[in-house]
């Protein structure tokens, strides 16, 4: 399945803008009617009073539902060793431009090929040259899996407590925000007053299952970090759901 | 202080930051089509509205020349329109108005799946393109002269507008300049003057109320009380003295936006009349909420502030860093990347600016 035919236009139009800047990257389209944006990509930019000016071969992966999410990208010059530590996916070589809200959000800013190249291809890859050369992540870097997320929503949400990043998910999660309920931050604040605005706008960005399956993570993350407290008023309620199902169906085992 | 090539510069500038929020030519010539064909439906021999002679028209910004490109990319840009019916108001009520026009829109399986209701019109919503707001109207058979009658839901008198009239009052504002940019626009291309569809010129008014516009949705984003486009083009326009250098233009625009001759005092009242029908007071909602004057007046004072800084800077990448969270980053960075000088390795390793704080890269 391909892209009809105005999403084709304005990929068209996109990979134009795209182009003007970035003249070694060309479209693509597969036989299936996939589209991918290939070349190389050069810049030159400028961190705490150090230029670097660099260019690495890229493949941005247009997806089916362009521009509603956003591309994926790939360095297919075999510069950036494919491993975790330098944050690429090892299972399909692309890119970790960053925690997977983030990327979306800052997509939806605005829904084009050039801004996502701006905005979020040159910074990665200016990132690793920049490391390379001074030995420092100029931007700095999430760490690894859940934990990364948990910086990530600790940074977005402004909160110093994990358990407040555990508080909104669960509410996003359970996709059950009340305006007039007291925000989990615990600012002593309605949520509307609080951290609602911020919670509506990226609901709008991925889905609640999505948001669970992160929630999930820091969850047990903090349930396994050898402190002692109680997380049941975190959890979600579908896993509570789930959690009670089994439970009663061990008790009729039991009654038999 | 700032030279003459300071200026000329900044200038060049604001030129290009209008012209990247302008609509692009292409979308333009899309939308005039896709009203056209509307208007061919509304028309149709079979249609009920056919012995009514349906007429659709732009209004608004996109008449005018004044559109700005929304914030967000993927935001559709608004297209006002007239279906002008010819009808007389003792004939006719507003809601049967809005129904006709509805129903007729309805019995297209295409339109029936975009359409929505609002308040005083019908809107096609043309995903990723275009909002068409499509105003049902009738003429006024009191005034003439292209003054038509409009519906609206929560009033019960009928609405005076004047459309073309006040398209004509801008055009006017700006006559001068109009006609040397054709002619100039003409020679350039070899082409005769009479050749040159309006829609190719820009004028430093025109430009000027981009700009400011563009500024004030931004500087209003997520915020209240955003003054509204009408205020902000009749003031530029009532300002405007031909100056034909853009930076003159918004500097004496944004001076004079605010005298009162164009904000007029009216027995302790603001009034900024329609300035093609004095009974209509576009500061109304000026007088009923005292928040609105003072937003205006705080918002048009950081505009003065942020145009007297930017001028004194000498180096690009000064205003660059300047424009980039008051005009959007994605526009003023475009913008420069096609001003910066062009060294040897420019194009292939181009100057690229990203917002201070991009994502922190993450691994599974």
């Amino acid at each position: 399945m391909g892209l009809d035919n105005s999403k084709r236009g304005l990929l068209m139009e996109h990979y134009n803008q795209l182009h003007e800047i970035f003249s070694g990257l060309e479209l693509n389209e597969t036989e299936e009617g996939r589209f991918t944006v290939t070349g190389n990509l050069g810049f030159t930019a400028t961190h705490d009073g150090k230029t670097i000016k660099d260019d690495y071969d890229i493949e941005i992966i247009i997806p089916v539902d362009y521009p509603d999410n956003p591309p994926t990208v790939k360095e297919t010059g075999n510069r950036i060793p494919r491993d975790k530590d330098n944050h690429v996916y090892p299972t399909d070589g692309t890119l970790c431009l960053g925690a997977p809200l983030a990327v979306k959000r800052t997509f939806a800013q605005q829904q084009n090929l050039l801004w996502f190249a701006r905005e979020q291809v040159v910074p990665f890859l200016f990132s690793h040259s920049y490391n390379r050369e001074h030995g420092v992540m100029p931007f700095g870097a999430l760490r690894h899996g859940s934990e990364g997320i948990l910086d990530y929503y600790k940074e977005l949400f402004a909160v110093e407590n994990d358990l407040a990043v555990l508080g909104l998910l669960k509410i996003l999660a359970d996709n059950n925000y009340k305006g007039h309920t007291l925000c989990p931050c615990n600012s002593g604040q309605k949520l509307r007053h609080c951290h609602g605005d911020l919670l509506r706008e990226i609901k709008t960005y991925q889905n609640e299952d999505k948001f669970l399956t992160e929630h999930v993570g820091i969850f047990t993350l903090l349930n396994n970090n050898g402190k002692k407290q109680n997380l049941r008023e975190y959890m979600p309620n579908t896993v509570l759901k789930s959690v009670r199902k089994h439970k009663r169906k061990l008790n009729l085992k039991k009654h038999k | 202080m700032y030279t003459e090539e300071q200026k000329q510069q900044f200038n060049k500038i604001l030129a290009n930051i209008a012209d990247s929020l302008d609509i692009p030519e292409s979308k333009y010539q899309e939308a005039v089509s896709r009203y056209e064909a509307i208007g061919k439906w509304l028309d149709a021999n079979d249609s009920k509205l056919h012995v009514y002679k349906p007429a659709i028209y732009p209004q608004g910004s996109f008449r005018l020349g004044t559109m700005v490109k929304p914030i967000n990319d993927g935001d559709e840009y608004d297209v006002d329109l007239v279906c002008h019916l010819e009808i007389n108001k003792d004939n006719i009520t507003q809601a049967e108005l809005k129904k006709m026009v509805g129903d007729r829109l309805k019995e297209n399986e295409t339109y029936k799946k975009m359409l929505e209701e609002g308040r005083r019109c019908w809107t096609l919503d043309y995903a990723n393109e275009f909002h068409m707001d499509i105003l049902p109207a009738i003429p006024d058979y009191e005034k003439l002269n292209d003054c038509i009658l409009v519906t609206d839901k929560k009033l019960r008198l009928w609405q005076k507008s004047n459309p073309k009239g006040y398209a004509r009052w801008f055009a006017d504002r700006m006559r001068v300049i109009f006609k040397q940019r054709k002619i100039a626009l003409a020679e350039s291309i070899r082409a005769n003057v009479e050749d040159i569809p309006d829609y190719k010129i820009r004028t430093s008014l025109q430009r000027s109320v981009q700009i400011l516009k563009r500024h004030r949705d931004i500087y209003f984003d997520g915020k209240d009380h955003k003054p509204i486009s009408i205020i902000i083009t009749t003031l530029a326009g009532h300002a405007y003295q031909n100056e034909a250098d853009l930076f003159e233009a918004i500097t004496n625009i944004i001076n004079d936006m605010t005298d009162p001759k164009n904000i007029k005092d009216q027995g302790g009242k603001y009034y900024i009349p329609n300035p093609t029908n004095p009974e209509e007071n576009f500061a109304d909602k000026w007088n009923e909420d005292g928040n609105l004057p003072k937003a205006f007046l705080t918002w048009l004072g950081q505009l003065k502030t942020d145009m007297e800084t930017a001028i004194e800077q000498k180096d690009l990448s000064d205003i660059k860093k300047l424009f980039g969270p008051i005009f959007g980053i994605g526009v003023v960075g475009t913008v420069f990347e096609k001003l910066e000088p062009v060294e040897a390795s420019s194009k292939s390793h181009p100057q690229i600016t990203f917002s201070p704080k991009p994502n922190k890269p993450w691994a599974i």
